[in-house]
């Protein structure tokens, strides 16, 4: 039985508003290409395979069975996730542990441009009471916002100092939807989404894939410093969101408990070097760190601190809130993390970046979180 | 389009659509019908005390069935509010509602006259249609309760 589970290799399409040149099966086989290409696994030596990806976005259920070949899954164990790619790397890295396996390929994909997002949401609501309101989640979202601004005191100035922060760090980010040197007054004067939020301060729709390779202990030995180990991780589903005071996220409290508790660390803020947080809104990401520990006292002086790029870097790859796809998001954040601790991360490389965080929320208004700590081998 | 074609991809056009008869259950089916008469049902669960709108046959919380059912409202409190864009006119308001004794917020529309404005903690109370179904579309709307 292997001690550990290590990411020895990590791929990603870059993300745009519509990849109308290719399905989306094609988009995973880009990413797993690219994947076995840089790492020099063979597909032959790979015999579980984990996908993330939802049938509603697909238009197709069962959608796993569309991609179940591009990764290599002819007779072998292919499973599927309907949720964020980082819980596909829970699995999978619980497939390693149990000493079946020696390496596990995670995907993800979305093709957010092939329906409308309203449309494909609305299905997440309550049939009897909610739907029949037209909610989707752009709604909740700024059902959601407004409460969280009202008991935090945060502004719609502040979601704008956040936003453009992100976006001006994803200039540096290859792979980056809608990055560029934003201002302030152009976000808050961007088209209003829901409540509070503008279209500046939410994800774009958005298509594209990820992929991640884990590996035993005794694989990784081979990798050297681009074999990164998950040190901790927690995973943690709330009450449905009529059902909870939305200002909160005590779910990735509890998640983020249990991922720090493993990975030895008791000072977040200090110990870690990186967080990619999974934030679409940008009223989330204070929400979010402030569950995550990654600051104390009041959110305001922490974003003022944080769009400043002072403290600890958080969301250097510009994260979601840039474009993202649903369910490739948090798989995301794992790549963009592992590629900060094993310094391949290029422009936007946080210096001697050793241990990251990654993020995942599911679910209306964040029912579900999900936290990996990642470590590097050496520092960079 | 043939094969060797260099233009783009063609981009298929579907729909799906798929009926479905959702059954309501005794709970939800308690609320729907609680609305004809102009009345909220809330569940209580015997254990923890807490009141849940739309009502839950079961408590999750404490892992047990629930029987009682209370009534709760009419009158509640705005959680939340969500104004969305408008065209012409001003778009529709979404709203959180926590009935008065309820424990969860049910969301519905916000229907504000002009001058009036959203706030959290406003009270408010519902609009009912006149011909009543048994759907949550029977509350027309909540409206703020005018001061004193
Ligand atoms: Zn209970």
């Amino acid at each position: 039985m292997t001690s550990g589970v290590a990411i020895v290799g990590v791929a990603q399409t870059c993300y745009e508003a519509a990849k109308d040149h290719l399905a989306y099966n094609e988009l995973v086989y880009e990413v797993v290409a690219k994947l076995l290409r840089e790492t020099g696994v063979k597909m032959a030596d790979i015999h579980s395979q984990i996908t993330a990806s939802q049938d509603m976005f697909d238009g197709k259920t069962i959608s796993s069975m569309s991609v179940n070949e591009v990764v290599g899954g002819y007779l072998k164990s292919e499973a599927k996730v309907a949720a964020d790619g980082l819980q596909a790397a829970l699995y999978g890295a619980a497939r390693i542990l149990s000493g079946s396996f020696e390496y596990t390929l995670i995907t993800a994909h979305a093709k957010e441009s092939e329906s409308r997002r309203p449309a494909v949401t609305v299905s997440m609501f309550d049939p009897f009471t909610q739907r029949p309101l037209g909610l989707h989640d752009a709604i909740s979202s700024g059902l959601q916002a407004e409460r969280y601004l009202h008991v935090s005191g945060v502004t719609e100035e502040n979601m704008a100092e956040l936003s453009r922060r992100r976006h001006l760090d994803a200039k540096k980010n290859p792979l980056a939807q809608r990055a560029g040197d934003f201002t302030t007054k152009q976000i808050l004067e961007s088209p209003q989404m829901a409540g509070p939020l503008r279209e500046m301060m939410v994800s774009p729709s958005s298509d594209g894939a990820c992929a991640v390779l884990l590996a035993s202990a005794e694989r990784a030995s081979a990798f050297g410093k681009r074999a990164v180990w998950i040190t901790g991780t927690g995973n943690c589903t709330d009450a449905y969101w009529t059902e909870r005071d939305l200002a909160e996220a005590r779910a990735l409290e509890l998640a983020a408990a249990k991922a720090y508790k493993a990975a030895g660390i008791r000072n977040p803020a200090k110990e870690l070097d990186v967080a990619e947080i999974s934030a679409r809104c940008a009223f989330e990401e204070p929400m979010y760190a402030d569950a995550l520990q990654l600051f104390d006292g009041d959110p305001r002086a922490w974003i003022r601190q944080s769009a400043k790029g002072e403290g600890i870097a958080v969301n250097p790859s510009g994260g979601a809130i840039t474009g993202n796809p649903t369910s490739v998001a948090g798989l995301t954040r794992l790549a963009e993390a592992y590629l900060q601790v094993s310094g391949q991360a290029g422009e936007h490389q946080v210096a001697g970046a050793r241990t990251a965080l990654a993020h995942a929320a599911d679910g209306i208004c964040g029912q579900g979180h999900t936290v990996v700590v990642l470590r590097g081998n050496s520092g960079n | 389009m043939s094969a060797n074609s260099n233009s783009v991809d063609p981009i298929v056009e579907q729909k799906i659509q798929i009926p479905y008869s959702y059954v309501a259950g005794p709970a939800v089916s308690r609320f729907l019908t609680g609305l004809k008469d102009c009345v909220f049902y809330a569940s209580e669960c015997d254990a923890c005390g807490r009141k849940t709108v739309p009502p839950l046959s079961f408590c999750g919380r404490c892992w047990k069935p629930i029987r009682e059912f209370v009534t709760v409202g009419p009158r509640g409190v705005v959680e939340s509010f969500a104004s969305m864009p408008g065209g012409e006119t001003p778009g529709v308001v979404y709203a959180l509602v926590r009935l008065r004794g309820a424990d969860t917020c049910l969301p519905h529309l916000l229907d504000l006259v002009p001058g009036q404005k959203a706030q959290i903690g406003a009270e408010v109370e519902p609009v009912w249609n006149e011909e009543r179904e048994g759907s949550v579309l029977d509350i027309r709307s909540f409206r703020l309760r005018q001061a004193g």
